[in-house]
C-alpha cells in the first residue's frame, strides 16, 4: 500500500496583485519501505507539497492520504516525523528538551522518552551540547537536533525538506548512513532536495517536478536499470572487435572499450576466448536524466 | 494541549520579555512612597496605585501575550516544527493562550500580594474615616483579570491573521483605549447631552456602543479604593458579559486561525 | 464546525444579554466617582504629548461628573460631592492643557460659585490668563470673581477694562464703569450668569445656572421696587411687607433654594438661604483649597 498518495493537487498564491501558480495538479504516490527522493528546481512546488502534507497550507483542491488518513485530520500525523526546511525549533528550549517535548506531542512514555533522547543525541554527536540552548547551536548542528527529534517518535514515515542543506560534507555522509539504517528498520523516508547526487545516492525511487507537476517518476527498477546506458569493457590491448563505438587505450596493455546496452550479448559473444578483465555498467546519471527532463518540459 | 501550556508558562518566565514585564513587579515599591504625599488620603491612593499598577502590568501582558506567543511562532516559522505534531491547530492556540493566562495569573497574584502589603503599610500610617474592604480589593483584581484577558484574546484575534508586527500590537492598544471610553462616551451622549444629538448619531453610536467591548464594566477601582458597595447584580452582569465576549472573539480567532495559510 | 457553532450561539446570547448589560451598567454610571488625579505637574513631565488629549480627558470626565450630581447641587447638598477632587482634577487639567477653554470655563462654573472656592478659581483662571491673553472671557470672569465675591471693586475694575478692550463690548464697559465707583452686585451677576448660560452646552449645568439666575432676577426686581418705594416715600421701607402695603408689589416672590427675602439695615435685599453660599457653610474664607 502506498504511504503516501497525492491527488491532484492544486494551489495557487496571492502575492500582491498577482497570482502564482505554485502547484499544478500534483499528483503522486510513495510506496511502503523507500527512500524517496522529491527532486525539483527551486520554486517547483517542494515545499508547498511537504506543507500541505502537514496540513500547515491548504490545497485548493485535491488532497493528500497519509497511510490512508487524509492529511487534515490530525491523527494523519500520528506516526510521522517531519522536518522543514532550516528547521525552526523554538530557540529557547535545550536540545534535550526539544527532544522530550517532540516525545511528549506523540505520547511518549516518559521513561522511554528519556532513555530514547540520550540515544538519538549519541547517536548524532549531540551528547555534548544537549543542554544547550538551540539558539547557540550551529546550522548543522539544528539540522542534526532537528533529525533526532524526528526520530525519537519512531516513525513509520519521515518527510523531510532539504534535510541536508546545513551540512558539510562529513555530515551529509553520517547523515545518509543514518538514513540507510533507519530505511532498514522499515521507515519510509521522503524527502526533498535540489542537490542530485544526494538523491542520487540513497533513494531507491525519485519524483522529478518542476512547475507544481510530476514531469518524471522514476521507480526502484527505473533507477536500477533504466539509467544502465552501456557497459564498459575492460580487455588487452590487443583485441580488435568491430562496431565498437569508443575504444581507449591505456597504458599498460589494456584497452576500455564502450558498448550500448542492448549490444552487451552481441559484443560478449564476439569476444568468445577473449581474455575480458572487466565488466561495468556505464549509468546515465540522474543528473542527465534531470536536465534532460527539466529541458524538454 | 498541556504539553503547549506548560511550554508556554515556562518559555514565558525563560523569554526576555516576560523578564522585564515581570520585573515591573518592583513598581510596588513606589506606593507607599508616593501615598505618603497625600494629607488625608493615603489609603484611597494607596489602593489606587496598587490597582493601576496590576492593571499597567497586566496590560502589557495582555497586549505581548499574542505577539510572544502565536504571532512569533508564525512569523519565526515554529508553527511548522509545533503544528505538524498530530496536535490541532485549535489545540494548539488555546494552549498559547491558557498558558499565558496561566502567566498573567501568577502575575496577578503576586501583584495581589504586594498590593496587600503595600496598603497595610499606607492604611497603618494615617488613619482612613472609610473601611478597608478586602473583598472589594480582590474583586477589583479578579475582574482586572478578566478585563485583561478578554483584551489578550483580542491580541490572540488579530495574531490569528496578522503578517505584520503593527497589527497584533497596534490593534490591541486601539481596543483597549476604546474599550475604555466606550462606556463614558455612551454615559455623555445619551445622558449628560442626550438633546444635543440627532436620532440617528444615536442609532450608531449605540450599536457601536454593542460592539466595542466594555472595560469600564469590569472597573471596580472606586469600590475598591472608597469602599463602595459592590452589587452582586453588576458582578454577575460583568461576569457573564466576559464569559459571553470572551467566547465570541476566541471562536472568531480560532475559526481565522484554522483557515490560514502558514507559509 | 465546534468553532461556529459556539460563536453563532455566544453571538446569538451576546444580543440578547447587551440590553440588560446596559441597564445594569447604567445603575453603576450613577456612582461616578472622580477620585484621585495626580499632580498636573508630574503627569505632565510623565505623559509628553500625550499632555494634550489628558487635559481635555480630564476637564470631559469633571463635567460629566458634575453634570451626574446636579440633582445634588439643585438641592444644594454640597457634601455630596467631590470638590477637592474636582478642583485637582481641573487643576491637572489645565496643568496639562492651559489652552483648553473648557477647563477654565468649568472651573469658574463650579468652583467659584458652588464651592465658593474663588480664590482657587481666580488662581487657575489668572493661570490660563498667561496662556490665553487674547481671550475676554477670563479677565470678564475674574471681574466677577473679584467684585461680586471678595469685594475688591479695584481689581475687578481692572479686569472689566481688561475683557473690554479686548472686545470692546459696552457690557463690558459700563460694568467696568460701575465697578469703579460702587458695587452693582446683583446686576453685574444677572450679566455673568446670563452669559454663562448663553455659553453652557451642558444641559444639567446650565439647569443649576437658571435656577440661580431666578434667584437674583427676583432679588433684582425686588431691590427695583425698594428704589421706587424711597423715591416715593424719600425713605427705606423697614420690611418687605411695607412694599405689598404701599401697593408697589402684588406678593413677596419665593425664593428657589427655599429660603425668606429680607431687607438689610442699608435697604439692601438678601434671603436666609444666602443663595450664593458655598459647599461649607459658613467657612467661606477659611479652609481654601491649596
Amino acid at each position: 500500500m502506498a504511504v503516501i498518495q497525492v491527488m491532484n493537487l492544486n494551489k495557487t498564491y496571492k502575492q500582491k496583485l498577482k497570482k502564482v501558480t505554485a502547484l499544478n495538479n500534483m499528483s503522486f504516490k510513495v510506496e511502503k519501505g523507500q527512500i524517496c527522493g522529491f527532486l525539483g528546481p527551486n520554486g517547483a512546488g517542494k515545499s508547498t507539497t511537504l506543507k500541505i502534507m502537514m496540513d500547515l497550507i491548504r490545497a485548493d483542491s485535491g488532497k493528500v492520504l497519509i497511510n490512508g488518513i487524509e492529511s487534515t485530520r490530525t491523527d494523519s500525523r500520528k506516526k510521522v516525523g517531519f522536518m522543514p526546511e532550516n528547521p525552526p525549533y523554538i530557540d529557547s528550549l535545550t536540545g534535550r528538551e526539544l527532544l522530550l517535548f517532540s516525545a511528549k506531542m506523540h505520547n511518549i512514555d516518559y521513561q522511554k522518552e528519556k532513555k530514547r533522547a540520550d540515544e538519538l543525541l549519541e547517536m548524532l554527536e549531540l551528547s555534548g551540547s544537549a543542554d544547550k540552548k538551540l539558539r547557540n547551536y550551529s546550522k548543522g548542528m539544528i539540522q542534526r537536533i532537528g533529525f533526532a527529534s524526528t526520530l525519537i517518535i519512531e516513525p513509520d514515515l519521515l518527510i523531510l525538506d532539504e534535510p541536508m542543506s546545513g551540512l558539510d560534507p562529513i555530515g551529509r555522509y553520517k547523515f545518509k548512513n543514518i538514513l540507510k539504517e533507519v530505511k532498514n528498520s522499515g521507515t519510509t523516508i521522503f524527502f526533498s532536495s535540489h542537490i542530485i547526487a544526494d538523491i542520487e545516492d540513497i533513494c531507491n525511487s525519485v519524483i522529478i517536478v518542476k512547475d507544481g507537476r510530476v514531469i518524471k517518476q522514476l521507480t526502484q527498477k527505473d533507477m536500477k536499470s533504466m539509467a544502465i546506458e552501456g557497459y564498459r569493457i575492460l580487455v588487452p590491448k590487443d583485441v580488435k572487435i568491430k562496431e565498437i563505438e569508443k575504444v581507449e587505450r591505456l597504458e599498460d596493455g589494456l584497452q576500455v572499450m564502450y558498448v550500448k546496452r542492448e549490444l552487451l550479448n552481441k559484443t560478449i559473444h564476439d569476444l568468445k576466448g577473449v581474455d575480458i578483465i572487466s565488466i561495468e555498467p556505464v549509468k546515465k546519471s540522474l543528473e542527465a536524466i534531470f536536465v534532460k527532463e527539466i529541458e524538454q518540459n | 494541549m498541556l504539553t503547549i501550556i506548560s511550554l508556554t508558562f515556562k518559555n514565558t518566565f525563560k523569554d526576555r520579555i516576560g523578564i522585564i514585564i515581570l520585573s515591573m513587579v518592583l513598581l510596588y515599591i513606589i506606593v507607599p512612597v508616593f501615598s505618603s504625599f497625600s494629607m488625608r488620603q493615603l489609603q484611597e491612593i494607596s489602593i489606587t496605585m496598587s490597582i493601576t499598577i496590576n492593571s499597567f502590568i497586566l496590560l502589557l501582558l495582555a497586549i505581548f501575550g499574542s505577539i510572544a506567543t502565536v504571532f512569533r511562532d508564525v512569523e519565526r516559522k515554529f508553527v511548522y516544527t509545533l503544528l505538524s505534531h498530530p496536535l490541532k491547530r485549535s489545540d494548539y492556540f488555546m494552549g498559547r493562550f491558557i498558558g499565558f493566562a496561566f502567566v498573567m495569573l501568577v502575575v496577578l497574584i503576586s501583584n495581589f500580594v504586594l498590593s496587600v502589603i503595600s496598603i497595610k503599610i499606607c492604611a497603618a500610617m494615617y488613619k482612613s474615616r472609610l473601611p478597608l474592604l478586602w473583598g472589594n480589593v480582590a474583586i477589583t483584581f479578579v475582574f482586572s483579570y478578566l478585563q485583561y484577558l478578554l483584551l489578550m484574546a483580542f491580541g490572540f484575534l488579530f495574531a490569528s491573521f496578522a503578517t505584520s508586527f503593527f497589527i497584533p500590537f497596534f490593534a490591541t492598544i486601539a481596543i483597549f483605549i476604546t474599550g475604555n471610553a466606550s462606556q463614558g462616551i455612551y454615559d455623555y451622549i445619551f445622558h449628560s447631552a442626550s438633546k444635543e444629538y440627532s436620532e440617528l448619531f444615536k442609532v450608531i453610536i449605540k450599536a457601536i456602543y454593542y460592539i466595542l467591548p466594555n472595560f469600564s464594566s469590569f472597573d471596580f477601582t472606586v469600590h475598591a479604593a472608597y469602599a463602595l458597595k459592590i452589587s452582586s447584580n453588576q458582578l454577575i452582569n460583568s461576569f457573564v458579559y466576559f464569559i459571553l465576549y470572551f467566547t465570541i472573539v476566541m471562536s472568531v480567532a480560532l475559526i481565522i486561525f484554522n483557515r490560514r495559510d502558514l507559509t | 464546525m465546534i468553532k461556529y457553532l459556539t460563536f453563532a450561539v455566544s453571538l446569538l446570547l451576546m444580543i440578547a444579554f447587551m440590553p440588560h448589560f446596559s441597564e445594569v451598567m447604567q445603575q453603576r454610571a450613577s456612582l461616578v466617582k472622580l477620585g484621585f488625579v495626580p499632580k498636573g505637574e508630574l503627569y505632565k513631565a510623565v505623559v509628553g504629548s500625550f499632555r494634550w488629549f489628558e487635559g481635555e480627558y480630564y476637564t470631559f470626565r469633571s463635567i460629566v461628573y458634575y453634570g451626574s450630581k446636579v440633582k445634588a447641587v439643585m438641592k444644594r447638598r454640597y457634601n455630596e460631592i467631590e470638590y477637592y477632587n474636582l478642583y485637582q482634577t481641573l487643576k491637572a487639567a489645565i496643568i496639562l492643557n492651559p489652552y483648553n477653554e473648557d477647563a477654565y470655563y468649568f472651573a469658574q462654573a463650579a468652583l467659584a460659585w458652588d464651592a465658593r472656592q474663588v480664590k482657587a478659581a481666580i488662581k487657575l483662571l489668572e493661570y490660563v490668563y498667561k496662556y490665553r491673553p487674547w481671550d475676554f472671557q477670563i479677565p470678564f470672569f475674574l471681574g466677577f470673581d473679584y467684585g461680586y465675591f471678595l469685594h475688591d471693586y479695584k481689581k475687578a475694575g481692572e479686569y472689566y477694562r481688561d475683557a473690554a478692550n479686548l472686545t470692546h463690548a459696552s457690557l463690558f464697559v459700563n460694568l467696568a464703569a460701575k465697578y469703579l465707583y460702587e458695587g452693582g452686585d446683583t446686576e453685574s451677576a444677572i450679566i455673568y450668569l446670563k452669559y454663562m448660560i448663553s455659553q453652557t452646552r451642558n444641559k444639567n449645568i446650565k439647569k443649576i445656572y437658571q435656577k440661580r439666575l431666578n434667584a437674583l432676577l427676583k432679588v433684582e426686581f425686588l431691590q427695583k421696587a425698594v428704589e421706587k418705594y424711597k423715591t416715593k416715600f424719600g425713605k427705606k421701607p423697614a420690611s418687605l411687607k411695607e412694599l405689598i402695603d404701599a401697593g408697589i408689589i402684588e406678593k413677596i416672590p419665593e425664593d428657589p433654594y427655599g429660603g425668606r427675602f429680607y431687607i438689610t439695615k442699608n435697604g439692601k435685599i438678601e434671603t436666609t438661604s444666602k443663595l450664593a453660599e458655598g459647599w461649607r457653610h459658613g467657612s467661606n474664607t477659611s479652609n481654601e483649597f491649596k
